[in-house]
């Protein structure tokens, strides 16, 4: 076994005898692909071979299916509480699995998951389960973790301090004003008020090659981590002549390409057309990907388009649409959260805007944008990113009751683009 | 393309604003009390001169020669109390309303008043001013002045939430309904807003716009130069000689221009026609009016500077469901804010040029259902992806194609049975489809104390006897034993399920995101 796969299990282990030990709440700091899912998989298998009920917490029903079929595939008795609406995704287990919109439809089940807004309705009559998986608790808000923590005696919260903080659609200075910070990651407010609670971090990336991990670490990270894949270990091979940047990327795991200058709307109408040809070009460039469980080729389920604001995802799906490609991801960076694709093209936050608004600044927008990628990720933006950064210091208020970021946007975005100025690819 | 942005640069252009709106979006009370004043500069706690008043023509005049000196300053602050109180006392009618609860099989009466009280001024910073002078009242032991206290403190407390409309500032009024071709931040003008959108007949919005910078400005912050030359001599006369009649002529003066001006901001919206949903936003409005008297009678009212807690929770869902609903309720309500949606591509207008009524597809469960299809005919080509939901009033549907100039929708929901058919538009018919499906509603299922995960281990200090800190009005009714209507989302569920804009509450809600 690898070093880096040792550390990996050390960590694992120490997870578990935590579980297994007298802290009331465990949180486990998993950077961008390190095996969170698997962990969350494992540590619900020996609580279940323990004799143990586990009820879990994810935020999507996304994450919600993808969970149940991951735990079903473990030959888990898993039960999937879910809304009125829902419907089966593809490919959704015909055995192990109940699915139902109350408690008592899913009797049987060792492992129940569920969206915390979902647990949020659910009538438990008074039943509190010793212990609780809530999984992204990082994306979860603490008002959602209010509506659910009475359910349980014990947590353990599992998630990627990089990513996104909650948001709100109310005006964020009236709730700003309160002593309480309604919309502090669950894991933050745990341990606000818990800070006793151990934090696991999980050192290891596996989804990140070692070319393009430190990059994401150094700009967006507290607690450093490495990539568990050796640099041999993955290629992206493109079959036939494309775009530079495309090239670039393949060989360097990054590439920017700028195009010129401008102050455009939002919906950029010459970087939805090149974020539309670049999939296209890798769609059709026969291109394979490489890792140690051998060559196949890029699908377009392997592809994504990380964009900032539903609009853009608007126009960008529409402009692959025209071009006849489906089934590439396009979605923004809120929704691609615990995601991973083979290659991502990302939709800088900062192109083509006059100002540096906190949003379009925030580490974890940028940081998930440019994490979900196993080989390759080009990030497409206007140029002069760099000269607004300066234009726009950070100048968020501090505000009381409420811990700054641990990661600071402004200089999280000015780091990202530094390492990724080596990559820097001209449009034609 | 932002319409925004596009009426700002024709503003721009013509010299002159443009209208934004074409409903009133804000109650506007027959009998608003209107209040506009200064204060000492540097000291919001010294207000100097305050005119204010339901008659436009008669309007009261507080001054205070020595705003200073407590004692002369609540005499005069006294007068305003009491004022308020006579205004007040005309919303103390109520009616019984009957609702149903326990899944409809019982009815409960409950009582609001018919109407609220309104206040209107100037400008954000007076509305903020208010809330400062209901804080300073609250804290005297004079009974008179603590009740005009805390109702100023409910007056300001509702200036936060969306749609509400006890509160009113004349230039939000104002830029909820106009854009003007000048910055945002010079709309907190109300001279210079009122000069873009009603310029003076033989000058442009520009020379309107610095000719009203001249004249005296809305407060609660004086003009220094002002303060210089008239207002010091007239303090000191008023002081020293005890004649206070250079310091009334003065102040009546300075402040007459704001008067106007917030009255005539009321005239113009007066003007439009109400939107739909703006009387059942008030009547949340009556609901909260309804339950902070009756907690200002039992002397239960109470108020902290920051929520939180349960309450500061129960606040931001509150917030967050205002929000969304007044979205959605102004673009259903006014054309041309639903305009903004058209002009962004979220929206589609069109003609319907075909229908299938008949058309079917397999579910996952293998069964054919009904999902009628619909072709729309449009202007310009519809640039949002296949997939996209749009509503037509209650009926949802996902756009399957579009072209140039057609968009291809299957009916989803509505229309999707045989004795609904008749729901689906007719052939050539003009329709908006918005992206706003039926209102949403949830309940705010929050628990009654705040879970372990979430407080540390001291537990926190006794909560005042009634939560209502800024008197949100989603607190816990007034302590009787009759339940009170949840006031969550514009108005009590109950009493608007008839035309079905609240849906039943699921029993379950997944994350949107």
């Amino acid at each position: 076994m690898s070093t880096a796969g040792a550390r990996h299990g050390a960590a694992i282990e120490e997870v578990w005898d935590r579980v297994r030990g007298t802290d009331r709440a465990v949180v486990v700091d998993s950077p961008p692909g390190a095996g969170k899912s698997t962990l969350v998989r494992e540590l619900t298998r020996r609580l279940v071979a323990a004799g143990e009920h586990v009820p879990i917490v994810v935020q999507t029903n996304d994450q919600a299916d993808d969970l149940v079929i991951a735990l079903a595939g473990a030959g888990l008795n898993t039960g999937r509480l879910h809304g009125q609406e829902w419907t089966p995704p593809r490919g959704w287990p015909r055995t192990k699995v109940r699915t139902g919109t109350k408690l008592g439809e899913l009797g049987g089940s060792d492992v129940i998951v569920g969206t915390a807004a979902k647990w949020a309705y659910v009538k438990a009559d008074e039943r509190v389960w010793p212990l609780g998986i809530i999984d992204e608790a990082y994306q979860m808000s603490a008002a959602a973790l209010v509506r659910v923590g009475h359910l349980f005696d014990r947590l353990l919260l599992v998630g990627d301090p990089g990513q996104l903080a909650p948001f709100t659609v109310a005006d964020e200075h009236s709730v700003r004003s309160m002593a309480t910070w309604p919309l502090d990651t669950a894991a933050g407010t745990l341990l606000r008020h818990h800070p006793q609670t151990p934090v696991v971090p999980l050192p290891v990336s596996w989804r990140l090659a070692p070319h393009t991990a430190p990059v994401i670490s150094d700009a967006f990270y507290t607690r450093a981590f490495t990539a568990g894949a050796a640099p041999q270990d993955r290629r992206l091979e493109l079959g036939s002549l494309t775009h530079p940047a495309l090239a670039h990327a393949a060989d360097h795991g990054w590439a920017l390409l700028e195009l010129p200058e401008a102050h455009v709307p939002r919906t950029d109408p010459a970087l939805v057309a090149t974020l539309a040809e670049l999939v296209h070009q890798l769609v059709t460039a026969e291109a394979s990907t490489v890792d140690p469980s051998g060559a196949r080729p890029l699908s377009h389920a392997d592809v994504a388009v990380g964009v900032v604001h539903r609009d853009q995802k608007a126009h960008v799906e529409a402009a692959l649409q025209r071009r006849g490609v489906t089934g590439v991801t396009v979605d923004t960076a809120n929704r691609l959260q615990g995601r991973q694709y083979e290659v991502v093209l990302a939709w800088h936050p900062l192109s083509g805007r006059r100002d540096a608004s906190a949003f379009h600044l925030e580490a974890g927008r940028l940081c998930v944008l440019a994490s979900r990628h196993r080989q390759a990720c080009v990030v497409v933006t206007r140029g002069g990113v760099e000269e607004q950064l300066h234009a726009y210091p950070a100048a968020e208020p501090v505000w009381l009751g409420t811990d700054p970021p641990q990661v600071d946007g402004w200089e999280a975005n000015r780091a990202f683009l530094e390492r990724l100025a080596a990559h820097r690819v001209p449009h034609r | 393309m932002s319409l925004d942005v596009y009426q700002r640069l024709l503003a721009l252009s013509r010299a002159r604003a443009v209208p934004a709106a074409s409903r009133a979006h804000r109650h506007l009370s027959p009998r608003p009390w209107v209040l506009s004043g200064y204060h000492l500069a540097g000291e919001p706690s010294a207000p100097v001169a305050i005119r204010y008043g339901s008659f436009r023509d008669s309007p009261k005049l507080l001054t205070i020669a020595e705003p200073r000196d407590r004692k002369q300053r609540f005499t005069a602050l006294g007068a305003l109390a009491r004022d308020l109180a006579t205004y007040l006392s005309r919303y103390t009618v109520t009616e019984p309303v009957v609702r149903a609860t326990g899944n409809g099989r019982e009815l409960d009466v409950n009582h609001c008043c018919v109407d609220a009280p309104q206040l209107v001024v100037p400008n954000e910073a007076t509305a903020h001013w208010v809330g400062l002078l209901g804080q300073y009242l609250r804290t005297l032991d004079d009974p008179v002045l603590q009740q005009a206290g805390a109702h100023l403190g409910w007056i300001a407390s509702r200036r936060h939430l969306p749609g509400s409309s006890v509160l009113l500032t004349a230039t939000d009024l104002l830029t909820t309904h106009w854009r003007t071709g000048q910055l945002p931040t010079e709309d907190g003008h109300l001279g210079r807003l009122l000069a873009w959108i009603e310029p003076p007949a033989g000058s442009d919005a520009w020379q309107a716009a610095r000719d009203a910078e001249a004249r005296p400005p809305a407060g609660p912050a004086s003009d220094p130069a002002w303060d210089q030359v008239v207002l010091r001599p007239a303090l000191e006369r008023a002081k020293e000689q005890g004649d206070v009649r250079r310091l009334k002529i003065a102040a009546t003066e300075v402040l007459d221009g704001a008067w106007r001006d917030t009255w005539a901001a009321l005239d113009l919206v007066r003007l439009l026609p109400p939107g739909e949903h703006v009387a059942r936003r008030w009547e949340s409005d009556r609901w909260s009016w309804t339950r902070h008297r009756e907690r200002v009678l039992a002397g239960t009212v109470s108020f902290t500077t920051r929520l939180a807690d349960v309450p500061a929770y129960r606040y931001l869902h509150e917030l967050e469901t205002r929000t969304t609903a007044l979205d959605r309720q102004m673009a259903l309500d006014d054309p041309l804010v639903m305009a903004r949606y058209l002009a962004t591509g979220e929206a589609v207008a069109g003609v319907v040029v075909k229908r299938d009524p008949e058309h079917t597809i397999t579910n996952a469960g293998g069964r054919s259902v009904l999902r009628p299809l619909l072709w729309v005919r449009t202007n310009a080509a519809f640039d949002r992806p296949a997939g996209t939901e749009l509503w037509l009033g209650k009926l949802g549907m996902t756009v399957r194609a579009a072209t140039d100039d057609t968009v291809e929708l299957m009916v989803v929901s509505g229309a999707v049975t045989r004795p609904k058919l008749n729901l689906l538009p007719e052939t050539d018919t003009e329709v908006v489809l918005a992206p706003f499906g039926p209102q949403q509603h949830f309940p705010d299922n929050l628990p009654d104390e705040l879970p372990w995960p979430t407080r540390g281990h001291r537990r926190p200090a006794a909560e005042p006897e009634q939560d209502d800190e800024l008197d949100t009005d989603v607190a816990a009714g007034p302590p009787t034993a009759t339940p009170q209507p949840r006031l969550s989302g514009a108005v009590p569920a109950a009493r608007t399920a008839p035309d079905g804009e609240i849906d039943a509450v699921a029993s379950g809600t997944e994350a949107a995101e």
